[in-house]
């Protein structure tokens, strides 16, 4: 038995309690001060780990200004479920699983975008919109060993995006109507404002994203993916931008 | 039931062999006649029926054929008659006990002698087996010592006595220590007796220890409400003795029956556990759950030593020349161990059960109790709330929103898990042509969920009188009533409405929603007139076409009362 007492515990659980409720960091406040003994002290860090993984959830990193940023394993009750998300049509999910791709190589194109704490990184959709037509034909003629690949996958993703058009709009309103790539960039940025991986800053456009650094730290999990690296290396083409 | 306690020498022994199949349908009496089966040699004669040698059909429907040969049994129902009665035979000696005390004086309100009985039986099958037996001595002293907490005041000689006489009386005493006879009348004339005795005396070096007999032990185990510990006790007292004396065949039954004696006897300790940790007020554990967890411990421990005792015995026999034997005695090693496993399973969980008690009377002390009160949202949130000021109202409505909704889990989004699911390509699955039933035309009048079309024409009737110069709703009321029909009086006031507020679709990709023909060009003004109506209360709204209504002056907007903000310390003092 460790030397953790009742008082230990409830401080781990609560730690995550305000990490899952995704309430920011405020100096004084309960969270702050947990959060504040998570990052100095070894023994709650590993015990705030245990409790986590009793709930089937994976620490993925603690930047100073984010806090704690939880992952759920695959079986965790607290995953992500289709049931969540838009009633997307097959396309469409091909789609929004290749925006968020983009999104991710176009603002983090390179390793060290990934280290970068802190930064401030907008996206549009038009920008993302404008990216994903440059970057779907060198992903449609990337080479894949393996038929049942991620990248495989993104692929037929590419060809499903040529195929949708860009934009459509709805006759009255004039707002962006379901079956264009638009429409599933604006879902995919409603989805990430959910999981606070983005915010919409004030006085700007609503079709303008501000990322947050969760989002970056879940894009450094995903590091590894060849789809990734190939739109990566279509942003690297790209000036840089904040 | 004719009851007689006369003394008399014709032994009923013979007829031993069959009492096992009489008995066998509950444990307890089939224990209680093996013990007299292990202790008693077979006798040599049978002076003829009584109720134990009455061949009885089993629950099951069949005869023990290790019982032996038998005539026809009784049926399910009279075999249960007769145990009935049997049961109500075994403990007539003890009721014979009270009224002889009676008869010298003895009150019944001074001493219970049922209960000194009982402790004598009880003293008698709890001494049965291993550990060291109980004389008459200790009997007769324990006795004395029930009577004196029964009647403090009395004189010693008076506890001494009492104890003597339901002992004695228990030895039937009375009738030169015979046994007890009574004789049952059965529905068919027949008569047939029933003898047995409930205490035995055995020399054991110098002094007599006391046994219980088979009665005695059917009277501990089935006939009365009976501890399970206790049964399983006597169960195994009666294994070892069939051990010793080799009457393997029924000791494998005793065994398999003491078995399901120790899964009640655990089940009972389990129960006890499972209270502790349910029940944590210190005070209910420190007298009650604590001294019966610790005496619980004790007697499975004590059972396990005597488990260990009778796979000893049983071990030994496997060495035995006969092969019939030794699987017999493999068979009850067996069955022995298993309930040693149990035992042993059994003390591991009372070894916790104080930390299992003690974790849970932390966790209730960590627990906030909360009050259950029954809210009416009306009287008790919304109008109060509406008197509060904004951030007041927020502290209150916020609070009960998170109550009422219950727990909501979050749900997280693994980037990578995420964009895999998306990204694998959608299985189309091939549909399954299905035959589907032609229902053909649908006769729209049939439609329940239709206005009928005379209703709509009543109605749009009505609507085009505000068409020419705007009317108010409840001049429109009256006037849809006139036609006698209700629907028309519903479509008029849902047309109305409509006119005062049209219903849009919030789904962008789709166009706004095309009003009915019967409020094409319509619209409505609320003024501020109330309707006064029998049906329907609200807004008395001037309904007319979309041009004369553009063309009324706009009604002025009521004056509002300002809310007076107060403080939600103050709201709370008010209540």
């Amino acid at each position: 038995m460790s030397g953790y007492d009742l008082p230990d515990i409830t401080a781990a659980s609560a730690l995550i309690r305000h990490a899952l409720a995704g309430r920011p960091l405020a100096t004084g406040s309960e969270y702050g001060e947990l959060f504040d003994r998570y990052l100095h002290h070894q023994a709650f860090r590993d015990l705030v780990a245990s409790v986590a993984d009793g709930l089937d959830l994976a620490v993925l990193q603690a930047p100073p200004t984010t806090g704690l940023v939880l992952s759920p394993n695959p079986d965790s009750p607290f995953r992500l479920r289709f049931a969540d998300l838009r009633p997307w049509t097959p396309d469409e999910r091909l789609v929004a699983g290749l925006v968020l791709l983009g999104i991710a190589a176009l603002r983090f194109p390179r390793e060290e975008d990934l280290d970068a704490e802190g930064i401030v990184r907008y996206v549009t959709v038009g920008s993302v919109e404008k990216f994903m037509r440059e970057a779907i034909r060198p992903l449609a003629i990337a080479p894949t060993a393996d038929a049942k690949s991620i990248e495989a996958y993104a692929r037929s993703a590419a060809e499903a995006y040529e195929r949708m058009p860009g934009l459509l709009r709805t006759e009255k309103r004039g707002q962006r109507k379901r079956g264009c790539t638009m429409r599933v960039i604006e879902d995919v940025f409603d989805l990430l404002i959910e999981q606070r991986m983005a915010r919409r800053p004030a006085r700007m456009d609503d079709d303008t994203l501000q990322l947050t650094d969760r989002f970056r730290v879940h894009v450094a999990e995903i590091a590894g993916s060849e789809a990734l690296a190939v739109l990566r290396a279509v942003a690297a083409q790209q000036p840089a931008k904040g | 039931m004719n009851a007689a306690s006369k003394p008399t020498d014709n032994g009923v022994e013979g007829s031993r062999e069959r009492e096992c199949a009489t008995l066998a349908d509950t444990p307890g009496a089939y224990a209680a006649d093996q013990m007299k089966h292990a202790r008693t040699e077979k006798p040599s004669h049978s002076d003829g029926p009584d109720l134990w040698s009455l061949p009885a059909m089993t629950v099951g429907g069949s005869l023990d054929p290790a019982d032996g040969p038998m005539g026809p049994g009784l049926d399910v129902d009279r075999a249960s008659d007769e145990r009935r009665w049997r049961a109500q035979a075994v403990i007539s000696p003890i009721e014979q006990i009270v009224h002889a005390l009676a008869s010298v004086q003895i009150r019944e309100e001074d001493y219970d002698a049922r209960r000194l009985a009982h402790h004598v039986v009880d003293l008698a099958v709890r001494s049965m087996g291993f550990a060291q037996e109980t004389t008459t001595d200790e009997v007769l002293d324990e006795l004395a010592a029930m009577a004196r907490a029964m009647r403090p005041d009395a004189p010693s000689d008076e506890w001494r006595d009492i104890a003597a006489r339901v002992f004695g009386g228990l030895q039937n005493v009375s009738h030169d220590y015979d046994k007890f006879r009574f004789t049952g009348i059965a529905a068919d004339g027949v008569r047939r007796e029933f003898s047995f005795r409930l205490i035995e005396l055995r020399e054991h070096g110098d002094d007599a220890v006391v046994e219980a007999t088979s009665e005695a032990i059917n009277l501990f185990v089935s006939a009365l409400d009976i501890e399970p510990s206790n049964a399983e006790r006597a169960y195994q007292a009666l294994l070892a003795r069939q051990l010793e004396e080799g009457h393997l065949e029924q000791a494998i039954r005793t065994a398999q029956i003491a078995g399901r004696a120790s899964i009640a006897s655990a089940a009972l300790i389990n129960d006890a556990i499972e209270r502790a940790q349910r029940d944590v007020d210190p005070d209910v554990w420190v007298s009650v759950i604590e001294p019966e967890l610790n005496e619980s411990q004790g007697r499975v421990r004590s059972r396990i030593a005597d488990d260990d005792l009778i796979y000893e015995k049983a071990r030994d026999l496997t060495d035995a020349d006969d092969p019939k034997v030794r699987a017999e005695a493999g068979a009850v090693g067996e069955i022995v161990r298993e309930q040693r496993r149990i035992h042993v399973a059994l003390e591991r969980r009372l070894v916790v059960a104080r930390p299992a008690f003690l974790d849970a009377q932390r966790s209730q002390r960590l627990a906030v109790r909360r009050r259950l009160r029954l809210l009416s949202v009306d009287t008790g949130l919304f109008r109060s709330v509406i008197e509060l000021a904004k951030p007041d109202a927020l502290a209150v409505t916020d609070v009960f929103a998170d109550q009422a909704l219950g727990v909501v889990m979050p749900h997280l989004m693994r980037l990578d898990t995420l964009i895999d699911a998306l990204l694998e390509p959608v299985v189309a699955r091939e549909r399954r042509s299905v035959d589907l039933e032609v229902v053909g035309d649908v006769d729209e009048r049939c439609d329940p969920q239709r206005f009928a079309p005379v209703s709509l024409a009543a109605a749009a009737a009505v609507l085009a009188t505000a068409r020419e110069a705007p009317l108010r709703l409840s001049e429109l009321l009256t006037r849809a009533r006139s036609a006698g029909d209700p629907d028309v009086i519903v479509l008029v006031r849902l047309a109305s409405l409509f006119a005062f507020a049209p219903e849009r679709s919030d789904d962008p990709d789709e166009d706004e929603t095309r009003p009915d023909d019967l409020v094409a060009g319509l619209a409505a003004l609320h003024d501020g007139a109330i309707l006064r109506d029998d049906g329907y209360a609200g807004a008395d709204l001037l309904v007319g076409s979309a041009e004369a209504i553009e063309a009324l002056p706009a009604p002025a907007k009521p004056e509002r009362k300002a809310l007076e903000p107060i403080s939600l310390a103050v709201f709370r003092s008010r209540r």
